[in-house]
């Protein structure tokens, strides 16, 4: 009788999560309401907007969001958008000048993309640098920022890297100069709770299909009186600020999702964070392979490193086929064939940049996940590297 | 495949070449695909979306206004061997033209 293949490995909890089951059986009965159900979702208006505003309190608590508005979304993508975008137009549509956005390097593209947008429209869109470990540059942000700034966005912790970056210095800077702060707080979310407290932004990002939640919903949490303009109008829903009917499973989802996350038993975060190192510590022994990240001010669970001489995408492929997913982390590397804007701010030369691998560890990771997923990244790197010859080995 | 891969294969003075490539000045797409607005990587992706749904050897028109294109088209041809025939610029517009491998 044949060896039972092993358990496949997930390892690109950054990306996306699977949904957990618990939450599942929260959202399968809204998406499949009978009509003519007396107590459904279609015959009692009043049922959906209970169930909407019994997950905002969810998702506002597991925020810590006392004093905030929490305005549901389509995602992570949406939500940077709507900071963005609405707090520009905010200040357009009450007469002002347009001012200057600062966005550091690194940001995920759905924070970019708009940030050169609003420099179309008139903004003076500026970048703040990262060093060789992806930490935003203080010295050089605060020379960036001005009496004119509007908004400064920085994500908490960086989706490629993990790294995460000092919110409380940066807020205080933004703060001095009177201008808002954004924080995509997706990636930090997977790991660690958003403590709206800690993070001292006044928009802040978030994404539910990364933590066990649901794709297709995710907010925007808006401190109390920071004006924005909508980006999609015509209706009551969300305050104004985000018309349209409410995905209602999705928004139940994410309530759940939020619920789960603030019960979870103790020791998940430390638990996928001690996994992680040793993960690191696995990958790194490995000769000719280096971290992408910085070392220590990190959320461990993300694992990002290049291998010395061998292509990213072949590494994948190798560890796709014996059932491991990673990731190289950068969406412009496999779409455009182009490296990861990240690691290019961060200094890393371009072939290495080619060569990295993502290893993104989730709550149901094990130690055995970790040394197999070690065990085959080592034998692939090897294999490549025989093709190859004159380097490392 | 990335810029320096291309290079990487000896291939960084043909990409030199044809970053700065311009098309003549009648030549004209088979397909056009207007993805002014847009940012990397999105007018790559909708090129090669359009590219699959032509023949071999007709050619994609591409309109663009984020100038990293010029840079990533010639790299992506060089990549995919799709052949990259140049561009022209209009204002602060971009045509870009590929003809299918």
């Amino acid at each position: 009788m044949p060896a039972a293949s092993p358990r496949p490995v997930y390892m690109m909890h950054s990306t996306t999560s699977p949904l957990d089951p618990r939450v599942r059986a929260v959202m399968a009965p809204l998406l499949d309401e009978d009509p003519a159900s007396p107590g459904g979702l279609l015959a009692d208006s009043g049922l959906a907007s209970r169930l909407v505003e019994e997950a905002r309190e969810r998702v506002g608590s597991w925020l810590n969001a006392a004093g905030w508005s929490v305005v549901f979304t389509s995602g992570g993508t949406e939500s940077c958008n709507l900071a963005l975008k609405g707090a520009a137009l905010a200040r357009l549509a009450r007469g002002g000048r347009p001012g200057r956005v600062v966005a550091c390097a690194t940001e995920h593209l759905c924070v970019l993309h708009p940030a050169r947008t609003l420099g179309k429209l008139g903004f003076e869109v500026l970048e703040a640098p990262v060093d060789s470990h992806g930490l935003i540059d203080l010295e050089r942000l605060e020379g960036l920022l001005c009496s004119d700034v509007v908004l400064v966005t920085v994500a908490a912790a960086n989706g490629e890297t993990g790294t995460m970056q000092p919110m409380e210095a940066i807020a205080a800077m933004a703060h001095r100069r009177g201008a808002l702060l954004h924080s995509d707080a997706c990636i930090l979310a997977a790991y660690r709770r958003p403590d709206l407290g800690e993070l001292k932004a006044d928009l802040v990002s978030v994404s539910a299909h990364k933590m066990g939640g649901p794709r297709g919903i995710g907010a925007l949490a808006v401190r109390d009186g920071v004006r924005l303009l909508p980006l999609l109008e015509g209706g009551v829903e969300e305050g104004g600020l985000r018309a349209g009917a409410p995905y209602v499973a999705g928004i139940a989802g994410f309530g759940e999702a939020a619920l789960l996350k603030g019960s979870a038993a103790s020791g998940q975060e430390e638990r996928m964070e001690t996994l992680g190192k040793e993960m690191e510590s696995l990958l790194l022994g490995i000769d000719g392979v280096r971290l992408n990240g910085h070392p220590a001010r990190r959320l461990r669970g993300m694992v990002n490193v290049s291998a010395e001489g061998v292509d990213g995408e072949a590494v994948l492929l190798k560890l796709a086929r014996r059932g491991i997913a990673a990731s190289s982390g950068s969406s412009c590397y496999h779409q455009a064939g182009k490296p990861s804007h990240v690691l290019t701010a961060m200094g890393v030369p371009a072939e290495r940049a080619a060569g990295s691998v993502l290893f993104s560890l989730g709550p149901a990771s094990t130690r055995q996940d970790v040394d197999r997923a070690g065990d085959v990244f080592a034998q692939a790197v090897r294999a490549l590297r025989a093709l190859a010859p004159g380097r490392p080995g | 495949m990335s810029r320096a891969r291309v290079a990487g294969r000896g291939g960084s003075e043909e990409l030199r070449r044809l970053e700065a490539l311009q098309a003549p000045a009648d030549l004209r797409g088979d397909r056009l695909i207007d993805a002014v607005g847009t940012y990397c990587p999105v007018p790559i992706t909708r090129t090669a979306e359009a590219l699959r749904r032509m023949a071999a050897g007709q050619v994609a028109e591409l309109l663009a206004d984020d100038r990293v294109v010029l840079l990533d088209m010639p790299a992506w041809c060089l990549s995919t061997g799709h052949e990259y025939l140049g561009f022209r610029q209009e204002g602060g517009e971009w045509r870009l033209f590929v003809r299918k491998k």
